[in-house]
């Protein structure tokens, strides 16, 4: 449950995030000028934002993971 | 009795979590993490790339018509009453496509011009009209 609820939780900022931002870059034709400079938008912006999520996602899994153990030391009675 | 009060009895969960967290639990849940960020970017992006299509999609339905309506050259709705400036430069361009006709009147015209970076094509079919005393 933990990494999947952690992924939710980055599904709703971090992918609507992402996808807004490159919507508007698309919008403006901010893309198209890249490709015009010849330069491939691809890696820029899909494969670093990719790499991203899958460095941060399981960082962010082991955060809420020790949030959660830590949270069996106060919450539980005998 | 006595067998169910000796299993009756209560521990912190505490104690017995700590206990029986292996590194393979961790290992996988970050192994699915790192799926799940994969996803997420992937979709992500996606959406972000695929917004100009949805976005006439929308269009589309809004004012009525199929959402299969083929767009215009630029992939806009030129009847959408909210596009207004996609509107000016798609009647700039009826305008200028009207001068193409009369060519003694252009100084410079430049048809389907392409140029690519090996496999990266940056100029796909490009017109140009440059009209006498507009230098």
């Amino acid at each position: 449950m933990g990494p999947l609820v952690t992924a939710l939780i980055c599904a709703g900022k971090v992918g609507s995030s992402i996808g807004a931002e490159l919507g508007s870059m698309k919008v403006t034709e901010q893309i198209d000028a890249m490709e015009v400079s010849a330069i491939n938008p691809f890696k820029y912006l899909v494969v670093t934002r990719v790499t991203a999520t899958m460095i941060t996602v399981p960082i962010l899994f082991i955060l809420l993971y020790r949030c959660r153990l830590t949270g069996f030391l106060f919450k539980c009675p005998y | 009795m006595s067998i169910l009060k000796k299993r009756a009895v209560f521990t912190p969960l505490s104690l017995t979590h700590f206990s029986s967290i292996h590194f393979i639990d961790y290992f996988t849940s970050v192994i699915k993490s790192i799926v799940f960020g994969f996803t997420i970017g992937i979709v992500g992006t996606y959406k972000g790339f695929m917004l100009l299509r949805e976005h006439v999609a929308w269009q589309s339905r809004q004012s009525g018509r199929s959402s299969g309506h083929v767009p215009d050259l630029y992939g806009r709705d030129a009847h959408c009453p909210d596009c207004q400036l996609d509107t000016i430069f798609i009647e700039m361009e009826k305008q200028s496509i009207k001068h193409i006709i009369n060519r003694s009147e252009s100084a410079i015209i430049i048809r389907d011009l392409y140029k690519s970076f090996e496999d990266l094509d940056v100029l796909k079919g490009v017109n140009l009209n440059v009209f006498k005393e507009k230098m």
